[in-house]
């Protein structure tokens, strides 16, 4: 077989489809109407959605405004207060860490310091009492110099790091 | 093409009519590019249905850098293919289709002689084998005034490529002829 051979097989096979063709009536009109018939159905459709689309819209915004005015304003108060309320009781707790804190601060600087608590004087007193003398003083040089070489050591370990 | 223009512009201005002459006018010819594959006439009129449906829906993306018959040809391609997946049942239209063709007669095929005939037969069958990706190729490629660069838009290929696999269908077809 050569290529002529395909090439008349082919072209064959294609004058006996186009004789096929020539039978079927034209679809023309047919596709015409059906697609008028599409069009009209969809811009219905297209209405029908529309107006739905609006009544939802409306009802929606009826529904909304009708709940805002009857429940919203109670509402609001009811937030309001219960921020209040909510604030008061951060407000405590936060005082009593704050409390806390002073305490453990103390309770550490007396035990730094050698300060000891007696019968006769609160924690607070004696701390404060021994804060003016030497030892304590001595490690708040201790502690100072402590912290700036931290952060001198840290920049430097900033500076230096070497690129990932 | 340019003939084609003013009945493009009515359609996408709402005329349905308009694109009933189109239709009319290239009914024909994507009912044989279609007819190629889809085996029976029945089957073919109704993808030639849709394709018009398609290329009407998709006429607004209708550029003019193709003609529209070539266009048209794309989407005629493309909804071939996908019914031919759809249905999966080309052996047996394939079949049908044959019997059909030999029942009909044609005036053409009496002239015939029988090596010819039997050729024919053979070569029926190894088309029918084919991939509908490869039929269509090969049978767009034996289209009159079909140019490469046409067949490979409508396959959505690139030249180079849509040359190189007719080369091949083709000497599938040469070597399973000669064996």
């Amino acid at each position: 077989m050569n290529m002529d051979t395909l090439r008349d097989f082919f072209e064959d096979k294609r004058r006996e489809t186009e004789q096929e063709a020539v039978l079927i009536p034209p679809m023309g009109a047919q596709l015409a109407a059906m697609i008028e018939t599409r069009q009209t159905a969809r811009r219905k459709r297209m209405i029908y959605l529309w107006i739905a689309g609006g009544l939802a819209f409306v009802l929606a915004a009826a529904g909304a405004g009708l709940y805002f005015r009857t429940y919203v304003g109670s509402f609001f108060s009811r937030l309001g207060e219960s921020f209040a309320s909510l604030g008061e009781i951060f407000a405590r707790v936060t005082e009593n860490i704050a409390d806390s804190l002073r305490s453990i601060g103390i309770s550490l600087a007396t035990t730094v310091s050698g300060a000891r608590e007696t019968a006769s004087s609160g924690i607070i007193e004696k701390a404060t009492a021994e804060v003016s003398g030497w030892p304590v003083q001595v490690w708040y040089v201790v502690f100072l110099v402590g912290g700036v070489a931290l952060l001198l050591g840290v920049d430097r370990l900033v500076r230096h790091r070497k690129p990932a | 093409m340019t003939q084609d223009i003013p009945y493009i512009q009515k359609t996408l201005s709402g005329d349905a009519r308009a694109y009933g002459a189109l239709v009319d006018k290239y009914q024909s010819l994507v009912f044989v590019l279609v007819r190629g594959i889809c085996k029976t006439t029945v089957d073919a009129q109704e993808v030639t249905q849709d394709v018009f449906l398609k290329a009407y829906e998709q006429l607004h993306t209708f550029k003019g850098t193709a003609s529209f018959r070539t266009w048209l040809y794309r989407i005629a391609y493309n909804t071939a293919i996908s019914h031919i997946r759809k249905t999966k049942s080309r052996g047996k239209a394939g079949d049908a289709y044959m019997q059909e063709v030999m029942h009909t007669g044609s005036p053409l095929e009496e002239e015939r002689d029988t090596e010819r005939e039997a050729q024919y037969e053979i070569l029926r069958q190894l088309v029918d084998e084919l991939p509908a990706a490869d039929r269509m190729l090969i049978e767009l490629y034996y289209y009159k005034e079909m140019k490469m660069d046409e067949v490979a838009y409508i396959c959505g290929l690139t030249q180079s490529n849509a040359k190189v696999r007719i080369f091949r269908i083709r000497q599938k077809l040469q070597e399973a002829m000669t064996i």
